[in-house]
C-alpha cells in the first residue's frame, strides 16, 4: 500500500499529473479544493474521495484508488475539522486519520479542540480507533520538535 | 510526537531512516517558499510493528513543481 500526503497550496488542479505519476493507493492532500471545484477544473478525481473544510478552495482531501474504499468513521466529530477519521478497506484495511493542523480549529466544536492541538485532541477523542493498533495518521502537522526546543510551547515556524 | 509514540505509533520516515525528530535530513516544506528555510512538518505515523518498505520525500522532484512545495 502506497500512501502519499502533500500540502498542495491550493493548486491541486495544476499538480494532479505529477501526483498521479507517483501512483498512490491513498492520497491525502492538504489545502485542496473540494471535489466539485476540482472536477470543474478537469481533475479526474476517483469516486472514492472525501473532503472536509469550510472554504471550498482550501480543505482536506482524501482519495483512494484501485480496490481501496473510504468511509468516514461513525465516530467522526465535525468540530475537530482538521482531523478526518476514515475507515479504509481493500487490500489493506486500517483506520486513517488525515490531518492538516493549521490552527484553524472550530470555534463551535469541542472545547478541548481549542485548548490543545488537533492531533492531541484526536488521540483522546478517537482513542478507540488508535487503540486498535491498526491506524495511520498522515498529513501536514505543521510541527517539529525543534520548535519545541527553541521556543518552549511554540511548535510552528510561523510567527 | 511523544503522544503518538505513547500510543504505539512511529513516524514512518523517521523509523525507516533511523533519524531523530528534529534532526531530519530532508525537509518537507520551505517556509514561505524560501529555499533557505527548510522544515520537516509533514508526517505519516504508523503502528510500530508495521513493515515500512520505503519512504520518499518529494525532494527535487517536488521542488520543481509550482512555487517549490515539497511532498512527502
Amino acid at each position: 500500500m502506497r500512501l502519499l500526503s502533500w500540502n498542495c497550496a491550493k493548486a491541486l488542479h495544476s499538480k494532479w499529473d505529477p501526483v498521479i505519476d507517483l501512483a498512490p493507493d491513498i492520497l491525502v492532500v492538504q489545502e485542496a479544493a473540494c471535489p466539485a471545484v476540482l472536477r470543474a477544473k478537469g481533475v479526474p478525481l476517483p469516486d472514492q474521495a472525501q473532503w472536509i473544510g469550510s472554504d471550498k478552495h482550501r480543505g482536506l482531501l482524501v482519495a483512494a484508488f484501485g480496490d481501496y474504499r473510504l468511509r468516514v468513521a461513525e465516530t467522526y466529530f465535525p468540530g475537530l475539522h482538521w482531523v478526518l477519521p476514515l475507515e479504509v478497506t481493500g487490500p489493506e484495511a486500517f483506520a486513517l486519520f488525515a490531518t492538516c493542523d493549521t490552527y484553524t480549529m472550530s470555534r463551535q466544536g469541542d472545547p478541548e479542540a481549542e485548548a490543545s492541538d488537533a492531533v492531541i485532541t484526536a488521540l483522546s477523542r478517537y482513542a478507540e480507533l488508535f487503540a486498535g493498533g491498526n491506524a495511520v495518521l498522515a498529513g501536514d502537522l505543521n510541527k517539529n520538535v525543534k520548535f519545541d526546543v527553541r521556543n518552549g510551547t511554540r511548535t510552528s515556524p510561523r510567527p | 510526537m511523544k503522544a503518538l509514540s505513547g500510543h504505539g505509533y512511529v513516524s514512518a520516515c523517521h523509523a525507516h531512516r533511523g533519524e531523530m525528530h528534529g534532526e531530519e535530513t530532508e525537509p518537507t516544506h520551505y517556509n514561505l517558499y524560501r529555499q533557505h528555510s527548510p522544515h520537516h512538518l509533514d508526517y505519516c505515523f504508523v503502528p510500530v510493528g508495521w513493515r515500512i518498505d520505503d519512504v520518499v520525500v518529494g525532494g527535487e522532484r517536488a521542488v520543481g513543481l509550482p512555487r517549490g512545495e515539497v511532498a512527502q
